[in-house]
């Protein structure tokens, strides 16, 4: 694992509150705030600093961060973390694992507080586990699943498996909540470099043409653009 | 279940993007004679430049018999050209014609002269041998095939995008061999999703490294399985989609191999990049969740069988492949059933 180092920004006393901020209580900021500690600790294991809790009745029932590179897997964004654990907490004779109906209800007493704006895959998971309202921080122009570049949110999700073939509903969204500081460690990170990401010179076993491509096309740098980003 | 008669006739290429239809611009178009060309175009140039259109070659050389018996006709026997003055809708390059205007002239003759602005027409005019009004295509052409095309309507220019590779065609066509190699993954994935379910089809993932053909890893859809995350007796993960578990094995497969690599300092350096290069063949048309997920893992084609026409992402209720802001890209195929299959 990458060395741990600090953050710049935690050098800094934390930023002032924008007028973005000031739209949410009290409440709603001290959870954001417990997500953005999640991807200060992301950043710190040099995964990209995304960082979530779930909340259920004012208690924070899961919280999770990127964990991309650790895994080798691409689709392991905080939230998928955060959920997989909720899941994991149910214990054999919950009333939830008893009924659809019972886990249904659960789901959605569900809010997410996420750093960025949750990517279309991770859009469409919390639409399939029907989440309640969505709140993050920056938005996420690139892969962005609430508006940005698709709108999961509002569209839901189908059940590719089959499933009982009904579709998944889309879910609120609040967005804006310490966007600043989500950015800025964001920013940090990308300035230290994604150690896990390809060089432009490395060699794939599998190799893609496209990366190449994209390694050309890319703007500011090969590697930070970098597909794990939320 | 060895039938080969499942599949219908070969692979649909889903372009991320459809090519944009040929769509044609109203000008004005003068005769002039090959020594006043030059001067035509010069005075063009300043007083009616192409701004937003400048793919359009301002000149094509006029094969006599398709002018003859018009005003235009080479009864001189010399080479005659055809030069953009300028468009009809007032855009750019001045003179325009209302609709009223357009049905008068019947695009011929004199009364296009009124519609050119005067200044131009004051240079032009003693240069010019007719006006007509004609057509030039509205959009540039995006591929060698476009501008062929649209090289029959009038001469335009393709300039291969910056950084982008010049596609021969926008659908990819997929030759005898790899139709082969297709067909048999995704028959293990139809195998898979079947042998799962015994009521419908659930899906499966089965993804190859094209360089080898091999089975990298495969998966099926496991949203009512209790076993999953390396724990047994757990709640049914309603996210196990068969994308999702089959890229967890490849990253699976990635960290052994990362294991074994430091003790083994003999093998090769660089680990696999997630899924980077390989192809995932899907029983079913991923959704949004499943196919963004294959964007995440860098894989570089998908093929799937059945379309979801409400649900699906890559074709059915939108195209996640032609989302441009997207760091990666891959092509799509779908392989349609047989129709005796589908009924
Ligand atoms: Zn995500
Ligand atoms: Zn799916």
């Amino acid at each position: 694992m990458a060395p741990a180092t600090t953050a710049p920004h935690r050098e800094d006393p934390p930023a002032t509150t924008s007028s973005e901020d000031s739209l949410f209580t009290d409440r709603e900021r001290g959870f954001m705030r417990l997500a953005l500690a999640e991807a200060e600790e992301a950043y710190e294991v040099g995964e990209i600093p995304v960082g979530c809790v779930l909340v259920r009745r004012g208690e924070v029932i899961g919280k999770g961060q990127n964990r991309t590179n650790e895994t080798r897997n691409g689709t392991r964004h905080c939230e998928m973390e955060a959920i997989d654990g909720v899941l994991i907490g149910f214990s054999q004779n919950s009333e939830e694992r008893q009924s659809r109906e019972a886990m249904a209800r659960f789901w959605d007493e569900v809010d997410l507080y996420v750093t960025c704006e949750p990517c279309i895959m991770c859009a469409g998971a919390l639409a399939l586990m029907g989440v309640r309202t969505v709140y993050y921080g920056c938005s996420n122009d690139k892969f962005g699943g609430c508006g940005s570049v698709h709108t999961v949110s509002a569209d839901g999700c189908g059940k590719c498996g089959g499933g009982d073939g009904s579709p998944a509903l889309g879910f609120d969204c609040r967005k804006g909540l310490f966007a600043g500081e989500a950015i800025t460690l964001l920013q940090n990170f990308y300035i230290k470099g994604n150690t896990r990401a390809p060089k432009p010179h490395r060699k794939h076993l599998w190799r893609d043409r496209r990366l190449e491509q994209a390694e050309r096309d890319g703007e500011g740098g090969g590697d930070r653009g970098d597909g794990l980003v939320e | 279940m060895s039938c080969e008669c499942w599949l219908g006739s070969g692979p649909v290429h889903v372009p991320s993007r459809e090519k944009p239809p040929l769509l044609l611009e109203e000008v004005i178009l003068a005769s002039v004679l090959r020594e006043n060309c030059s001067k035509v175009v010069k005075i063009l140039r300043v007083l009616a430049p192409l701004t937003k259109y400048r793919y359009v070659k301002r000149i094509k050389p006029v094969v006599p018999q398709l002018v003859q018996g018009s005003q235009a006709s080479n009864e001189d026997g010399m080479m005659m050209l055809e030069v953009v003055v300028c468009t009809i809708q007032r855009r750019e390059g001045g003179g325009w014609l209302s609709q009223e205007d357009r049905r008068n002239t019947k695009g011929e003759g004199e009364g296009l002269w009124s519609k050119v602005p005067p200044s131009l027409k004051a240079e032009l005019a003693p240069l010019v041998k007719a006006l007509r009004v004609g057509h030039v295509p509205a959009l540039a052409p995006e591929d060698p095939d476009q501008w062929e095309d649209w090289n029959q309507v009038w001469p335009v220019s393709y300039k291969i995008p910056p950084g982008k590779v010049a596609k021969k065609s926008a659908t990819i066509e997929v030759g005898e061999d790899e139709r082969r190699k297709m067909a048999a993954h995704l028959g293990l994935a139809r195998d898979l999703a079947h042998r799962t379910h015994n009521k419908g089809c659930r899906n499966a993932a089965v993804i190859v490294n094209p360089e080898t053909n091999e089975v990298v890893a495969h998966g099926v859809d496991e949203t009512s399985s209790s076993s999953w995350g390396g724990g047994e007796d757990r709640t049914p993960h309603p996210l196990r989609h068969a994308a999702m578990v089959a890229v967890e094995k490849v990253a699976e497969g990635i960290r052994a191999w990362a294991a074994k690599r430091k003790r083994d300092s003999e093998l090769p350096q660089d680990e696999p990049y997630l899924c980077t290069g390989s192809d995932c063949y899907l029983w079913r048309e991923p959704c949004a969740m499943c196919a963004m997920a294959l964007v995440h893992s860098r894989v570089r084609r998908i093929v799937f069988c059945v379309p979801d026409g409400e649900r699906g992402a890559l074709g059915g209720s939108f195209r996640l492949h032609a989302l441009e802001s997207l760091n990666h890209h891959y092509e799509v195929f779908r392989w349609p059933l047989d129709r005796r299959v589908v009924e």
